[in-house]
Parts: structure tokens; C-alpha cells; sequence
């Protein structure tokens, strides 16, 4: 019964193969005392329960709430299949089957896209995995990106400038420094329309910054506004109030044409320079059974209770689920 | 794709009615707009899902009006996060909805142009997929797909909007400028309808009934009696029963927050009824026998407030990701500070979650809490926050701007689909 001291790390990594794959091991297993000793807490530390270090738990803990999540984001409690109904009108059943009953016929893609049973998930694994393959050897990039169906694996080579345009992904570090390196790449502009040159099919990048150099030069890009009425105090230091200067064109031009985020990059995070666990403040722990603030623990599993009645209806239950 | 056919060189007119479309995780937001600007004034909402009940009947979409008895109906939702996954039953919804004879809003699609709505960071395998799809297999004239937030944002008067979408799937936070999301700032937060309507389960089957089946009645149930609480702490301490033995005096008499909720029973009752706590009741419930009681009443109490403040404080479930204030805060860490005041000042809240009653106010609260105090904080959300994005596709599609953002399915076919993904990629950045 014992997992052979394999104790399960917390991974985002969900897999899905056809034949069969590592899976963490999530059932609870109680490591059997060596009977060697009969001081018991060497037999607790025999048995593998004081080696686990603070960290080790955390990431028992840390996998356990990801679990629990997860079941928060289900549809339904149970796995269900529904299948597609048959259509009320139509001839016949094979409605909402791949095979069509009428006379047109599915093209290649669709007929694709509609017999995957991906999930999110799924799409989601393929595309961090791409992202690695191309960072492990960016030399084939240029060559799949050309026949890459959805635009999806874009070249991260640094000397191309034209990332903004082209609505490609770049690699995560080199995203972090993009907003600022935008700004020189509208500098660099004229280098990327010669690229473009080359590439016939490429009407879609109106050059807009044209069009928009015709306005006042003040502001090429903002509406341009009226200034308020002057009043009587409009001179008087007490009054003045200070905003931040406005961004100029070129960095306001560089933000818009920044490149969008990756899924996964787009997820809000726990600052990583906040003290502590990298939250500002500790997280609230609230009473398992009533929803109260969690003031104290059960000595048997660490669950948060509020109180002695609530206490009690925990440990019902906590006997019995776990069979202490 | 298609081979190039020199020889024919007309193209068809363009089309003369767009269809906007917000397909959303939980409802479909649909409606028509004809080329002379003629829009329908709101649009349907269609649940975006196959449901079945009880008695193995199945509904598509609308039809699920048809339905009289939801207990454990189970459903199947072809958008997951936002993004539509699974075409083959996104496809059947859509042909019932819009091209089969007799489907409520019918449209050829070879005569209509689509505006659809997509949330920000999709994946570009299930952009194109998308593209694929709305080309080859419905075929429709045009098509242009455009980030839900900048058509949300087109509502709003103002030049700078700080964008916060709260749907079924998760809670966005996007800065807007003159209509194009600032990418570098986008937020997203794993929060959404679905978390809190499945908290709600699960907090109610530890409690009182098991209700893990019963997803339709918990989300009916949280629409009607949940708030976001201004005053947590205040709030958990009046519906906190006391230690041991103890009762006190608010848990007794409801300290104005425990709620009646009657269950539905889909005989007499097909909906749910939040009625205020009635004491003298629950006592009497207790002392009458199991057969007498005409209906299952639960009390809400701090089930009220606790699941909306997952929007504010997900570590509370043990989520790592920071509350709905802390966030807004990083998407304004990635801008200039020449930007703040003008998105502080326009915050504008769509989304289902934020008709939560209270959550305008908290979040007001809070973030004026993290910002210079010399920043004007201003929350506001548009009348109807559901449709707000189909409106503001809506106004786009009566703009002439659409024709030159919108693909002709003739481009699409001389062109493919990655050119199509780098131009709306790029009509979205300039």
C-alpha cells in the first residue's frame, strides 16, 4: 500500500494519452509502523512521517486545494455524455452525427475541428508545448511558421521587428521587456514595411501612422478637447491640482501595438516581491462547517473549525473518514 | 483551402444585415442589424448549452424554456473559458438557432456579414478553428471577430476605460483606448459564475441538503439571495451561531441577513423564493413530523456574502491568484501613471456577476483604498451589464468601419486562415 516514498509534487501538467500516462497517485495511504521500535516517535519518524518537510506538506496541501479547485470549475457533478439530439424536423436520425445526411459534404478542417473531443485543457497542454518546442530549437520556427495553420507558432527570434504586426507569440522573458522595447520598434517601422514588401499577400497592415501624422502635431492621437473656461482663481497655488503627464504618442502607439498575452500569461499571480508567501497578507481561514473565521484546529487532520460545537460535528465525521 | 480561380473575378455585394453575436459561456447574446442602422433593440439571450433532465429528455438551446422540471438536469456547454471548444455542439446550437427552417432567428449566412465577440488571450489554435468553421462550414458572407471588451468599452463615453468583465467563465480586466485594449495590461482572474455557483453546492450539500445534482436550482438560488458584503467581518459576526451552547441574539432573529430560501418543487412551484428569516417558522418546522412540511425551505445565512467575496478574496478557497482590487492594481502596474486618472475614473463593470447587489459599491471602496488619493475612483456599470457587449457590437455594426475590419469569405478563400488570424490580430493592435 505504500507509494514507495513517492509523494506527489504540485503540477499545472494535465495529461491526456490514448494508451497511458503518469498519473499522481491521490488516494491517502498510511505509511505501517515498522514494529522495530516501540518509542512512538521514532516510529513516527521511521515511518516516513518526520522526514516530510514543511515543504512537502505545503505541496500536499498546495495539490489538494488545486484538486478541490478543479472541482469548482465543472460543469457538472457528475461526467456526463450528451449526446446531440436528432433534429425534430429532419429526416431521420445521424442529426448531430460527423456524417452529414444532406448533400454537402464537410471539408477536410471542419470535419477536423468537429471530430476532436478536446477539451480546453487538452488545447491548452498543446499549445505550452509548443511554446517549449519552439524555445528548444527556434532555428525550425521560420520554416513552420509559414504553413502554421492558425498563426499560432510565430517566430520569437529577437531581430524580428515586426512581432507587433503580425500578432505572433513571443516567449515569456522576452514579452516582459517588450512593452519597452516597442517603443523603439516604432522607430524601427520602416525596416518592417520593407519585410512586408516582400510578402505579396500582406494587404492587412494599414499604415495608419500615416493617417494620423496629418492631425495637429500636438497630439496625433488624442481627440482633441477644448480647454475649460478660465475662472478667477485659476492662478492660485492652493488650487492647482497635479496630474501625472499624459503619455507621449510614442509611447501611447507602443502600448496599443504591444502584442497580446498568452493565456497563461494574462493570469493574475500572487506578486512574487511581496514578503511572506508572496501575498501582501496572510490568507483567511474560515470554519469548514459553519463558514466562520477558523480559529482553531482539529489535533487529527489540521482542519480549520470555528468553535467546540463545531468542533464536534467535525470530528464525526473526521473519525470516520479516515478511520483514526 | 480553396484553389485560385482566376476567371471569377466578381465578388458578391456585400451583405446588407450583420448578425452580432456574443457567445458566451452560459447565453448566447444574438440580434441583427441591417445596413440602414436599423438594430434590434436587444438581443435574444439563448442558453448556450444542451441540457437534459430528469426523464432523459433532451433540449437545445432555447428550448430548454420547454422545460418544467429542472432537478438534475445536467448540461453540456460547447464554449469552455470563453472560448468555443466544442464545435460539434456549438454547431447544432447555432443551426437551430439561426439556419434551420423554422429556427427562431433565421439568416442565410451566405448573406450575412458576423460580428462575433471574443474574449481577450485565446488561444490561436481555437482562433482559427473558429475562422475555420464560420468559412467552410456556414459559409457566411463576411465575418469579423473582435475583442469583447473594446465592444463593451465603444458603450462608454469616455476616451479611457478600464474594462471589467465578470461572466460565467472567469473575470477579465481590460484597459481600453479609443476602443483597442491595451494587451501588455489584460488581467484575468479564474473567477467567474460557474466557481461561484459551484461553491455554492458545495457549501449548501456540507450544510443542509445534498444539492451537488442540482446545478440549476444552487445558480437560480445565488442570482436571487447572494450580495457582496461591504462590512465582511461585520457581517460573518452576525450570522455566527456563538460557542457552544450559545445563541446569540442576531443568529436567533437573523440579524437582518439569514434568508428563507423556498426550493422549487416543479409541481406547484417552478422557481425558487427568497423570503425574509422567519424565526417562529423554523422552530415550527423543527416540531412539525417530515409528511406535514408543504415545502423545503433553507436558510441562507453567511452563504449570502461569502460567495461573491471570492471575487475579492480567492485565496479564501485556497485560488492563487489575487482578489478583483489587487488585480486592477496589477493591470495599472504595466501603464504609464499619465494613464491612471483617466482609467481610474472610468471603470466600467459588465458581466453577470456585477449585478450582485453591493459588488459596485465594494469594489469602488476597495480600490480607492490602493490607489494615490489623489485619483478620482469611479465604478459605474451600464443599465442592462448582460447585453452591454452585443450593444456595443451593435454600434460598431452600424459604423461603416465594419467593412474594412470585416473578411469577405472570397479574401478568406484567396488569402487562408493565417493571413485572416495576423489581420484581425493586427486591426486589434493599431
Amino acid at each position: 500500500m505504500n507509494n514507495f516514498g513517492v509523494i506527489e509534487i504540485a503540477s499545472t501538467k494535465t495529461t491526456n494519452a490514448p494508451g497511458w500516462a503518469y498519473v499522481p497517485d491521490r488516494q491517502h495511504h498510511h505509511l505501517p509502523a515498522p514494529p522495530s521500535t516501540t518509542n512512538r516517535k521514532r516510529a513516527r519518524a521511521a515511518a516516513g512521517g518526520a522526514p516530510l518537510s514543511l515543504a512537502d506538506a505545503n505541496a500536499r496541501q498546495e495539490a489538494k486545494a488545486r484538486r478541490e479547485i478543479e472541482i469548482l470549475d465543472r460543469d457538472n457533478a457528475r461526467d456526463v455524455q450528451i449526446a446531440i439530439p436528432p433534429k425534430p424536423g429532419g429526416g431521420g436520425g445521424g442529426g448531430g452525427g460527423i456524417s452529414r445526411t444532406g448533400g454537402k459534404k464537410y471539408t477536410p478542417n471542419v470535419r477536423k475541428i468537429l471530430q476532436s473531443q478536446k477539451t480546453f485543457a487538452n488545447h491548452l497542454d498543446d499549445y505550452v508545448a509548443l511554446l517549449s518546442q519552439q524555445e528548444a530549437n527556434p532555428a525550425t520556427n521560420n520554416n513552420n511558421n509559414n504553413n502554421n495553420n492558425g498563426g499560432g507558432g510565430g517566430s520569437s527570434t529577437p531581430a524580428n521587428a515586426n512581432v507587433e504586426t503580425t500578432g505572433t507569440r513571443k516567449s515569456a522573458a522576452q514579452r516582459q521587456a517588450s512593452a519597452s522595447a516597442a517603443v523603439a520598434a516604432s522607430s524601427k517601422k520602416p525596416a518592417a514595411a520593407k519585410q512586408e514588401a516582400e510578402d505579396v499577400e500582406m494587404l492587412d497592415v494599414p499604415d495608419t501612422s500615416s493617417s494620423q501624422e496629418r492631425q495637429p502635431p500636438r497630439s496625433a492621437i488624442l481627440t482633441p478637447h477644448p480647454l475649460p473656461p478660465t475662472c478667477p482663481g485659476d492662478d492660485d497655488p492652493l488650487l492647482a491640482s497635479r496630474l501625472p503627464a499624459f503619455p507621449s504618442d510614442d509611447e501611447l502607439r507602443a502600448l496599443l501595438a504591444a502584442p497580446p498575452l498568452s493565456y497563461l500569461e494574462a493570469r493574475g499571480t500572487w506578486p512574487p516581491d511581496t514578503g511572506g508567501d508572496g501575498q501582501q497578507y496572510p490568507t483567511r481561514a474560515f470554519c469548514v462547517v459553519c463558514g466562520y473565521w477558523g480559529r482553531v484546529r482539529c489535533m487529527k487532520c489540521g482542519t480549520r473549525v470555528c468553535a467546540l460545537e463545531c468542533l464536534e460535528t467535525h470530528q464525526e465525521e473526521c473519525v470516520t473518514r479516515y478511520g483514526l | 483551402m480553396a484553389p485560385a480561380r482566376k476567371s471569377k473575378v466578381h465578388r458578391p455585394p456585400p451583405p446588407s444585415r450583420t448578425l452580432v453575436l456574443d457567445n458566451g459561456a452560459y447565453t448566447i447574446k444574438a440580434g441583427f442589424v441591417t445596413d440602414d442602422g436599423i438594430a434590434d433593440d436587444s438581443p435574444r439571450l439563448i442558453p448556450n448549452c444542451i441540457a437534459r433532465d430528469r426523464d432523459n429528455r433532451t433540449y437545445v438551446a432555447s428550448e430548454i424554456a420547454q422545460c418544467t422540471d429542472f432537478s438534475e438536469a445536467v448540461s453540456r456547454r460547447p464554449v469552455e473559458k470563453g472560448f468555443i471548444v466544442n464545435w460539434e455542439a456549438q454547431k447544432e446550437i447555432w443551426e437551430r438557432e439561426f439556419f434551420d427552417d423554422g429556427a427562431p432567428q433565421r439568416c442565410d449566412a451566405a448573406e450575412t456579414r458576423l460580428l462575433l465577440a471574443e474574449p481577450p488571450n485565446a488561444l490561436p489554435i481555437l482562433q482559427a478553428n473558429c475562422d475555420q468553421m464560420i468559412f467552410e462550414e456556414f459559409g457566411f458572407a463576411s465575418y469579423c471577430r473582435r475583442p469583447a471588451a473594446s465592444l463593451s468599452a465603444s458603450t462608454h463615453a469616455a476616451e479611457l476605460v478600464l474594462l471589467i468583465d465578470s461572466g460565467y467563465s472567469h473575470t477579465t480586466i481590460t484597459p481600453v483606448f479609443q476602443g483597442k485594449p491595451i494587451h501588455p495590461a489584460v488581467r484575468r482572474l479564474d473567477v467567474g459564475g460557474k466557481v461561484l455557483t459551484n461553491y455554492l453546492t458545495r457549501l449548501l450539500s456540507l450544510r443542509h441538503y445534498d444539492m451537488r445534482n442540482e446545478t440549476h436550482i444552487v445558480n437560480e438560488m445565488k442570482e436571487a439571495a447572494c450580495y457582496v458584503s461591504l462590512d465582511f467581518r461585520g457581517d460573518l459576526e452576525r450570522t455566527w451561531k456563538g460557542t457552544r451552547g450559545e445563541r446569540r441574539e442576531s443568529y436567533l432573529s437573523g440579524g437582518g441577513i439569514a434568508k428563507d430560501y423556498v426550493l422549487p418543487d416543479f409541481h406547484t412551484r417552478s422557481r425558487g423564493i427568497v423570503r425574509d428569516y422567519d424565526p417562529a417558522q423554523a422552530s415550527r418546522a423543527k416540531r412539525l413530523a417530515v409528511g406535514e412540511a408543504s415545502e423545503d425551505v433553507l436558510t441562507l445565512r453567511n452563504e449570502r456574502f461569502t460567495i461573491p467575496e471570492l471575487l475579492f478574496n480567492p485565496s479564501d478557497i485556497g485560488m492563487r491568484q489575487p482578489g478583483l482590487p489587487q488585480l486592477i492594481m496589477q493591470s495599472l502596474q504595466c501603464l504609464p501613471h499619465g494613464l491612471w486618472p483617466g482609467l481610474l475614473a472610468n471603470i466600467l463593470v459588465v458581466g453577470g456577476n456585477s449585478l450582485f447587489d453591493g459588488f459596485i459599491q465594494r469594489l469602488e471602496e476597495e480600490v480607492r483604498k490602493l490607489v494615490p488619493d489623489d485619483c478620482t475612483v469611479r465604478v459605474t456599470q451600464p443599465s442592462n451589464p448582460i447585453i452591454n457587449t452585443w450593444l456595443g457590437g451593435a454600434n460598431l455594426a452600424k459604423d461603416a468601419r465594419l467593412q474594412s475590419l470585416a473578411v469577405t469569405k472570397f479574401e478568406y478563400e484567396e488569402h487562408g486562415s493565417a493571413w485572416l488570424a495576423r489581420k484581425f490580430a493586427s486591426d486589434v493592435g493599431s
